[in-house]
């Protein structure tokens, strides 16, 4: 009881220290049960979304299938279900935006259950012929309720269908039209359900469908059906058929959760481990203090399990306070962190109670962490025997002295240099304790503010050495190419036109394959380029092959020159394509070619899916083509831009946030381990004060030991930013896009003055704590 | 000789909670150029107190410490400071030498302090130490490591070189040693030296001896004819 009470006193003498490390604990527990409570309530939310509205195993389009070929292909050995509807985009009108708004409306039997990929009705009731069921943020983000009727136009019918609900689908939990976007934008683009009946007499396609869905059974492996369904498929238009995994809504919420999961483990533990290395340098700081009294405690009997147990306790206390805090921290964030991703994902609000696993994980932890740190740091009293314990230690060696055997380095450090540099190589551990923290702060502060840079690669770079068109109308279907330039460049304002094929197609080698879309351009284009974004430069479109991006290229194992076989919807037979050339990008996996090259290879006459304006005036165009029903969307730059910077400037809140939390780290190392040291060396600052050093003076001598430190840590900082961005490139590589691994210098010059502001933070405030020492009392002390 | 210290009805209380204790009561001192003084007294008499003002390292309640006439007993903390650096030197009982630093350097690191410091080479020479110059404190023995404190506190070259129990840590002849350097010092550089300690014999070899009693000087006695150290005995 009394050991406890002195416990307790000396945690309260150093209460910034535990302080600090009690922080460091608890900022990693916090993220620890926070980032997987996330990641469990997501995961749980989807999976039980996916299995309770039956999502599909894969997914294929066709141009239209009559209703008893979809039946002859469900009866595929392997599948278990096969679900046909119609999809048909539909443009709905509003009266004050210039922006083509497009509802993907699918076609549902009232009544029927057990439907593949069904939707939750959210508000509301199921529509009557009149009706429409359209998605729960789309009508948010456009201010619709229930009862408001849209102005839709389909397949160049005018219609007022009544919103009778709302609803949330399992195929749109990311509503993207295509893997060609990559963020939401709910209020130009938007799913919905019409009744079979009325969405088949619009379109003109009562007794067909376009889109089939399928389970397969157990131990069924898509890619084994493929083939069979694929034959059943093709004479019916095939356009795309993939399995779940690249959904594209399923691709961005596995990609959001795999990111997840792995943060979940790995970033907390970096702040545990910081916190365990403190408390270690706490305790060893503690027991050369104490060393006299466990001395005398042993000599009155004390045994070595009870001491030992005492300055446990010391860890026990620093990891129950970091656990409770982190526990209580990672619970209160679980629920605002969900709240973010619900923004960007439809899913049902899964907020199942807080995982109790992951409450006790933290707590234990936390608790094992304080324990280690204090074990470690008191591991070396076992051995002392009580006389040994009672006499001062003993005299560190001599073990060689680096600035002998550098004669330059006396050269040019006067006194307090050499106490400077003797204290880093001497106290070697903590030295290295020093680098390896600052070393991270710098790579995660340089990580965070490259960012910044990584949008500008991967979107600024998009929009000003890859599109260089200001408006993109993607056509409803390929058009004849002529009429539609022509159509195009007759629009008032335009000052240059070209024309655009994306052709979704299954490219292979070997036994790789691979489907995307590939993209073909003018030979003479200049609204649209092909570049390279690590050498930053621009190919020609390829005569007589393809350009490959480089993530294609790794996926299908293919290098320059060698031959690519291509199926598309448009061919019987595949066709052979020479690799002519492969760049980075980061657009994920795409190719490039040239447009009458792909017509002769698909045997077609010349067609186009979009074109690409040069207009002066793009609202007075997208006012023009609003109501023009074979325009699908028109991609605006400028609002493209706008959009990504905006997003952007949202997350600089938390980018900063996470830096100044790089700083914060920083801070807390360096400050704890200085003031450890001075702690250490009170008596030698103390005697410098007596020979009449001010204390600005001897403040040098601490700060340019950091600054040392500081400096070393450059190098390993910039080697862990790159292996932290290579560790996030790894998990974000998909379809859409790729990281880039590089760092731009700025981003690394940020990160030195945040750590730069650490050190001379932490100097400061050594230099306050050795203005403050009492010469008298601290030379009085005993040696 | 010209007084280079006054101490002026110098007092000093200490408050621990609420009991006040008076270090010390009314003391009255002068020091002169060249001077070597003993200050005698028991454990908690007041000499270290006395010591500790007169360096600049602690401050008075009352009275007056004049430096070549000038008060430093209102000086603030920079002022002190500067006072330590270019007119004090320390010698403490149990060294105070910076760990990190080879003899020399911990020479140099003084020496570095003052505009006219005195050449550490030739000072570790001078102290028959000049194989050791590169030997850190933990590798020299007690005796060695008072003489580099000493050359040290010397290298700064200051007015005044005031010494708290130098032998105090020492046995006799290693000791007899470290005398023979504060003698030398202030012979050879006619500086003034005051040591506090309470052996009686070391004040055998001083010009004056002051003896303190409960914060104030109760004897004052003037050698005629010091001995040198090496007759010294205790």
């Amino acid at each position: 009881m009394i050991l406890l009470r002195q416990a307790v006193r000396s945690v309260w003498r150093s209460k910034k220290s535990y302080f600090a490390c009690v922080i460091l604990m608890a900022v990693g527990i916090a993220v620890y049960v926070s980032f997987n409570l996330l990641f469990v309530n997501l995961t749980a939310a989807m999976d039980s979304m996916y299995s309770r509205q039956r999502f599909g195993d894969g997914f294929a389009t066709v141009n239209s299938i009559p209703l008893d070929a979809v039946d002859k292909a469900a009866s595929i050995t392997g599948i278990r279900q096969l679900d046909a509807t119609i999809v048909a985009d539909a443009r709905v009108q509003k009266p004050d935006s210039t922006r083509i708004t497009t509802l993907r409306l699918s076609s549902f039997q009232p009544g029927e259950a057990d439907r593949l990929n069904s939707f939750i009705l959210v508000e509301g009731t199921l529509p009557t012929e009149d009706g429409v069921l359209i998605s729960d943020v789309f009508a948010a983000a456009n201010g619709w309720g229930v009862g408001d009727s849209l102005d839709l136009v389909v397949e160049g019918r005018k219609l007022t269908p009544v919103i009778t609900g709302t609803v949330q689908s399992p195929e749109y939990v990311y509503a993207i039209p295509d893997t060609g976007q990559m963020m939401p934008d709910n209020e130009v683009f938007g799913f919905g359900y019409m009744t079979a009946q009325r969405l088949g007499t619009l379109t003109g396609k009562s007794g067909f469908a376009t889109n089939l869905s399928f389970l397969l059974e157990d131990g069924a492996a898509f890619a084994n059906l493929k083939p069979q369904l694929e034959d059943a498929l093709a004479p019916y238009g095939l356009k795309t058929l993939i399995p779940r995994k690249d959904q594209p809504s399923h691709v961005m919420l596995r990609q959001e959760l795999d990111s997840l999961g792995s943060m979940a483990t790995s970033f907390p533990m970096v702040f545990i481990l910081m916190a365990v290395i403190i408390l270690y340098i706490m305790m060893g700081r503690i027991i050369a203090q104490e060393r006299m009294q466990i001395g005398t405690l042993k000599a009155f009997g004390f045994s070595n399990s009870t001491i030992l147990l005492h300055y446990l306790g010391y860890g026990a206390i620093t990891g129950l306070a970091g656990g409770i805090a982190g526990v209580a921290m990672g619970l209160m964030m679980t629920g605002s962190l969900t709240n973010v991703y619900l923004e960007f994902f439809s899913l049902p609000a899964a907020q199942a109670a807080p995982d109790s696993f992951f409450v006790m994980m933290g707590f234990a932890i936390a608790l094992g962490a304080g324990l280690l740190g204090a074990f470690m740091g008191v591991r070396s009293l076992l051995a002392l025997t009580p006389s040994e314990a009672m006499r001062p230690p003993a005299p560190p060696a001599v073990t060689g002295d680096l600035l002998g055997r550098l004669p330059f380095f006396r050269g040019v450090l006067a006194s307090h240099g050499y106490m400077a540099v003797r204290n880093i190589t001497r106290n070697k551990f903590r030295s290295a304790f020093v680098v390896v923290g600052v070393a991270f702060s710098f790579a995660l502060t340089a990580f965070m503010a490259s960012y910044g840079d990584m949008f500008d690669a991967l979107l600024l770079n998009q929009f000003t050495k890859v599109e260089l068109y200001n408006l993109k109308i993607s056509l409803t279907q390929p058009t004849a190419y002529t009429p539609a330039l022509e159509a195009a460049h007759a629009l008032s304002g335009v000052r240059r036109t070209e024309a655009m094929l994306e052709l979704p197609v299954e490219l292979r080698r070997n036994h790789l394959k691979k489907n995307v879309v590939v993209t073909a351009v003018e030979t003479d284009s200049s609204l649209y380029k092909i570049y390279d974004n690590e050498g930053d430069f621009t190919l020609p479109p390829p005569t007589g092959g393809v350009i490959l991006s480089s993530s294609l290229a790794e996926d299908l194992q293919v290098g320059r020159g060698d031959i690519l076989m291509m199926k598309t919807s448009y061919t019987y037979d595949d066709v052979p394509l020479p690799v002519l050339g492969i760049v980075h990008s980061n657009l994920g996996a795409t190719a490039y070619l040239r447009l009458d090259y792909l017509w002769a290879l698909l045997d077609s006459p010349p067609i186009v899916t979009s074109l690409l304006l040069d207009a002066e005036n793009p609202p007075a165009v997208k006012t023009a083509l609003l109501e023009a029903d074979n325009v699908a969307a028109i991609t605006d730059q400028e609002e493209s831009r706008k959009m990504y910077v905006e997003l952007m400037d949202s997350y600089a809140a938390m980018l900063y946030m996470m830096q100044l939390a790089g700083v914060g780290i920083a801070f807390a190392i360096i400050t704890n381990t200085a003031s450890i040291s001075l702690s250490e060396r009170k008596r030698e600052y103390a005697t410098m004060r007596v020979l009449g050093m001010y204390p600005g003076e001897i403040g040098r001598v601490v700060g340019f030991e950091y600054w040392v430190l500081a400096l070393i840590s450059v190098p390993p900082g910039i080697l862990l930013t790159r292996l932290l961005k290579q560790a996030m490139a790894g998990i974000i590589d998909n379809e859409i896009f790729s990281m880039p691994v590089s760092t731009a210098p700025s981003s690394f010059v940020v990160a030195a003055v945040m750590c730069m502001a650490a050190v001379v933070l932490s100097n400061w405030s050594a230099r306050r704590k050795i203005a403050r020492f009492d010469m008298v009392e601290v030379l009085k002390e005993r040696e | 000789m010209d007084p280079i210290l006054e101490i002026r009805g110098l007092t000093k209380e200490y408050h621990m909670g609420e009991v006040t204790v008076h270090a010390l009561q009314g003391v009255d001192l002068t020091i002169c150029q060249g001077e070597f003084i003993v200050i005698l007294g028991p454990s908690g008499s007041g000499k270290s107190t006395i010591l500790n003002i007169a360096g600049g390292i602690d401050t008075p309640t009352a009275g007056q410490i004049l430096y070549r006439g000038e008060d430093i007993g209102g000086y603030n903390q920079k002022q002190l400071t500067g006072y330590r650096r270019r007119a004090v030197g320390f010698v403490f009982q149990f060294y105070n030498l910076m760990q990190n630093l080879t003899a020399l350097e911990n020479i140099a690191l003084a020496a570095e302090l003052s505009h006219n410091p005195i050449d550490p080479a030739g000072l570790l020479a001078q102290i028959d130490m000049a194989d050791r110059g590169g030997h850190f404190p933990s590798q020299m023995s007690g005796g060695q490591q008072q003489r580099i404190a000493i050359a040290r506190a010397i290298a700064k070259n200051p007015d005044i070189l005031l010494c708290d129990e130098p032998t105090g840590a020492l046995d006799f002849s290693t000791g007899v040693s470290v005398l023979r350097l504060l003698k030398d010092f202030n012979q050879t550089y006619k500086k003034t030296v005051v040591i506090i300690t309470h052996n009686a014999g070391i004040g055998q070899m001083a010009d004056r001896v002051l003896f303190i009693r409960d914060g104030r000087v109760a004897d004052e006695t003037v050698n005629q004819h010091p001995i040198p150290p090496e007759e010294v005995s205790w």
